[in-house]
């Protein structure tokens, strides 16, 4: 057998491999395009490091005097403890900073329930907000920052700010006109995913009565 | 118009320049990453990758090589990258080509040679298969394939014999056909 006319049948044969149909070329642009702004959009939407690390700062720094004025709110009514009884206390006991960490997490998911309930209902009735894709944004943001915080170590609060990043981020990288078609994709998306309904089982009522009084 | 202008106009951000980029290149990536994939949607998928990467890149496209060699290069290592990523599902796919292929020869009941060379190829490591495409198939020199994989022209055609020596194997059944 002649090597010469095995690789001049293979290479005719071979023609029939996989033989492609013409490429859908205006297909393929259109998507290119879509794709190409979405990440840009990603990408102005992603806050650099050093954003972060001031954002992150002053989020912390406010989390830690909501904290800290919590507790010297709840002060008065029990004696500080000695430093015996400190050190006698069980680990765990002193749990300052989580506890304002979760203050923090619960007034963000209050925000994000607000922003998303009256997302829904303009989805619907076919309005679209100016400003909606800006307070996705900063809603994306703050989710992100406590994602990273102790916050979101947290499983059931880590899976909860998941699900709210994705629906989030999908409202901001609509900024510029969002088709009525989009709009009710996303609000599927939250129904899909009982957002609203998690959101609101993870606000205990006392906290959202306490914060509708302005306590909190 | 010379490509050379049209890439400093696409650099420059100019989406007419962009779609006439597309426009020169698209046919030929398309066909090779559907050679390898064998399918439409990964094939599109693997095409739009490898333009969205090279709009995104073009700064760093130095003009060394020619844009083809250098898109060409992208667009292997996307389809490539994406048919590792899906190697599971094709090895289950290959399976069934495997089990489909034995009890034909066992019975000698498939008598299309086209159906067992394209079986033999699909089977063929992915590295040797996307030589051999590229070569055999759809036509690239063994400079082009080297440039594309990374690797030097001799590899190119180290992998090309390798492979052609795998088909000759697999093929073995029916050697009359190119005897004759």
């Amino acid at each position: 057998m002649s090597a010469d006319r095995f690789e001049d049948f293979v290479r005719r044969a071979a023609q029939a491999y996989h033989r492609p149909p013409d490429a859908p070329r205006e297909q393929m642009w259109a998507r290119i395009v879509a794709a190409r702004a979405e990440r840009r959009l990603a990408r102005a939407a992603r806050p650099s490091p050093r954003q972060l690390w001031i954002r992150w700062g002053l989020a912390a720094a406010a989390v830690l005097a909501l904290g800290i004025g919590i507790g010297r709110g709840i002060g008065p009514g029990s004696p500080r403890p000695s430093g015996m009884e400190m050190a006698e206390a069980p680990a765990g006991a002193s749990e300052q900073v989580p506890a304002a960490f979760q203050v923090a997490a619960r007034d963000h998911l209050r925000h994000v329930e607000t922003f998303l309930t009256v997302f829904q209902y303009e989805a619907r009735a076919g309005l679209a907000a100016d400003q909606t894709a800006g307070l996705a944004r900063n809603l994306l943001m703050n989710t992100r920052l406590l994602m990273d915080s102790p916050a979101g170590q947290d499983a059931h609060m880590a899976a909860l700010l998941d699900d709210i990043e994705v629906m989030l981020a999908q409202i901001a990288s609509y900024a510029g006109s969002p088709t009525p078609a989009d709009l009710r994709l996303i609000d599927e998306g939250i129904e899909q995913r009982g957002l609203l309904l998690k959101l609101r089982a993870a606000s205990p009522a006392e906290y959202r009565a306490l914060s509708a009084q302005g306590v909190l | 118009m010379d490509e050379r202008e049209v890439i400093a106009r696409v650099r420059a951000g100019d989406a007419v320049a962009e779609r006439q980029l597309y426009d020169a290149h698209v046919d030929r990536i398309y066909r090779l990453a559907y050679r390898l994939a064998g399918d439409d949607d990964l094939a599109q998928d693997f095409t739009q990758e490898t333009f969205i990467r090279a709009f995104e890149r073009i700064e760093g496209f130095r003009g060394e090589a020619a844009f083809g060699t250098w898109l060409y290069a992208i667009a292997t290592s996307v389809t490539l990258n994406g048919l590792r990523k899906v190697k599971r599902f094709r090895k289950r796919e290959a399976d069934l080509d495997d089990a489909a292929a034995i009890g034909a020869l066992s019975t000698d009941a498939d008598p299309d040679l086209k159906e067992k060379l394209a079986s033999a190829v699909g089977e063929l490591p992915l590295k040797y298969r996307t030589v051999f495409v590229m070569h055999d198939v759809e036509g690239y020199t063994h400079e082009e394939i080297g440039a594309a994989l990374g690797v030097p022209a001799g590899t190119s055609k180290a992998q090309l014999s390798r492979a052609r020596a795998r088909l000759r194997e697999a093929l073995a059944g029916f050697a009359g056909e190119w005897v004759s």
